[in-house]
């Protein structure tokens, strides 16, 4: 008996140790794993860009070059970032609601409809982006929100509220 | 993404936009743009294509018979150029084969654009009229539109075309935007109607009276975008004497409407116009009705369309003359996206005219370069 039930309890409590540790694992996973990654991304304007907070709506207007003067003689220039013109970006799938390809001929026929005269320019970061946004004129882009620091950029409110802020509408 | 510099192959920073000072350049940034500009920015694209033809007529009094042939298209070579913030410059030069396979060369736009706000821009120069929404958003370049050729209501005045396309004189605009909703504006005053419909009066016009047109539209952003709105084109065409039935001068007065929709999946367009010539020395009144509905279904690369075009034109009126003929057509076909740049498109059609009824099926690869 005693050769079976040693056996038995030792079976137990290796079940029991290797189940205890197996729960402990997913429970430790579990809180270790990070919460579902999220990010902000913010506008950005120059300077001299007199707006706090612009709509939704308004930001399409803005990328889809419908709405192009910050104010009387006051053009609004895009930026953007390659970052910005991945397959899957921020950018295209919720501003332009389009893809990479879609985007290269919205700008020719903008420029064949005498809608713009410049294509965007492309830079190779947002940080790089905002850097320009900080030092130019007029400018506006879309970048990741943990790139603006320490600039001259002006962050933009989306419909009031902040990155960061609950209810901030250019996150995913 | 090497290719993403593509969108913008010929930006250079300008000293607006430069940096403050060299010290503060990123480098990226330096490499990226470059030095200021010496000179204004220049653009130069084009549009063409090539339409392969079958048609299968059938002629009242003569019978059935077929042709088939390879058509050059229009070859549209477009530049577009900043001259500053608020002032801009585009010329649109078509070169184009005719049946006599000759080719013709025509300055179809050229202008120079002073904006000063979304509200007001001004420019001068030779324009697409206001008329609707086809006409100034595809305008030559057939890659843009979504069939192979434009509607009959809308050809080119030298293609037998029955309203005035091109303004030369001034053209202006604006918009206005109220959250989901926009309203613009867009006018035309120019030389007007030559003395014949295929005129377009670039450098002299024969009356003083000039054509105006106006175009006012609303547009509403939600799932998609709908635009939609009427115009009014109002002119004096001058005298002929040397043409039976034209000595008198004839007043235009032209009435349309536009709508157009388009979301993810879907896209409408649709316009009307109804064209009235009233002949001042006989009092004779011509009406001519044309209008067109295209439907267009979007699955990326592949887009089925079909669509109904209609002219009406009143083959008595002496300003046509009989080489405008009334037609209906309708007409199914394939779009198919290669890319941004390049599409293929398949259609069927069926046209019938004065005494004609003839099918057709024209493939077409149309670009941009």
């Amino acid at each position: 008996m005693v050769s079976w039930s040693r056996p038995r309890s030792f079976s137990r409590a290796l079940r029991a140790t290797l189940g205890g540790a197996l729960v402990a694992a997913v429970i430790a996973s579990a809180a270790a794993a990070p919460a579902e990654a999220v990010e902000d991304y913010a506008i950005v304007v120059s300077p001299d860009v007199a707006v706090k907070s612009i709509s939704v709506e308004q930001l399409r207007r803005l990328f889809l070059f419908r709405e192009k003067y910050w104010k009387p003689g006051r053009p609004v220039k895009l930026i953007f970032s390659e970052d910005d013109l991945e397959p899957q970006s921020f950018l295209l799938e919720r501003i332009y609601r389009s893809d990479y390809p879609s985007l290269r001929r919205l700008i020719v026929e903008k420029l064949y409809q005498e809608e713009i005269d410049l294509a965007p320019k492309v830079v190779a970061t947002d940080e790089v982006a905002v850097a320009f946004v900080a030092s130019g004129r007029g400018l506006i882009a879309l970048v990741r929100a943990n790139t603006v620091h320490g600039t001259d950029a002006k962050l933009v409110a989306i419909d009031g509220i902040l990155p960061g802020a609950s209810g901030y509408a250019l996150r995913r | 993404m090497a290719g993403a510099l593509l969108l913008s192959p010929a930006t250079r920073a300008d000293d607006t936009e430069a940096p403050k000072s060299s010290e503060s350049t990123p480098k990226p940034m330096a490499r990226e743009f470059g030095l200021s500009d010496l000179a204004p920015r220049l653009m130069f694209h084009g549009f063409a294509d090539v339409t392969a033809n079958i048609y299968f007529d059938d002629v009242e009094g003569v019978g059935k018979s077929s042709h088939n042939y390879f058509a050059l298209g229009e070859l549209d070579l477009f530049i577009v150029s900043h001259l500053a913030d608020n002032v801009s410059f585009l010329s649109e030069l078509v070169f184009e084969s005719n049946t006599d396979s000759e080719t013709a060369v025509e300055l179809e736009r050229i202008f120079i654009k002073y904006t000063v706000s979304d509200r007001f821009w001004i420019s001068v120069g030779r324009h697409h009229t206001a008329l609707g929404y086809w006409n100034e958003a595809y305008n030559h370049g057939l890659l843009l539109q979504p069939t192979v050729a434009r509607p009959d209501v809308l050809n080119w005045e030298e293609h037998d075309g029955i309203l005035p396309m091109h303004s030369v004189g001034l053209a202006m605009g604006g918009r206005v935007f109220r959250g989901p909703w926009g309203f613009e504006y867009a006018a035309n005053i120019g030389n007007g109607r030559g003395l014949t419909s295929r005129q377009v009066q670039t450098a002299f016009d024969v009356n003083d009276q000039k054509a105006l047109t106006l175009r006012l539209s609303a547009s509403h952003e939600a799932k998609g975008r709908l635009l939609f709105g009427p115009m009014i084109h109002l002119d004096m065409i001058p005298a002929d004497p040397a043409t039976t039935g034209r000595e008198g001068e004839e007043s235009e007065r032209i009435a349309g409407a536009f709508v157009t929709y388009r979301d993810d999946r879907f896209e409408l367009l649709s316009e009307y116009y109804y064209v009235r010539h009233e002949d001042l020395l006989t009092g004779a009144i011509y009406n001519s009705p044309g209008y067109f509905l295209i439907g267009l279904l979007n699955f990326g690369k592949l887009k089925p369309y079909g669509g109904y075009d209609r002219l009406d034109v009143d083959t008595a009126d002496p300003y046509y003359g009989s080489e405008i003929t009334p037609l209906k057509r309708s007409l199914l076909g394939l779009r198919w996206d290669l890319n941004s740049f390049n599409a293929i498109k398949f259609e069927v059609r069926h046209d019938i005219r004065p005494g004609v009824h003839s099918n057709g099926l024209v493939v077409q690869t149309a670009f941009i370069f």
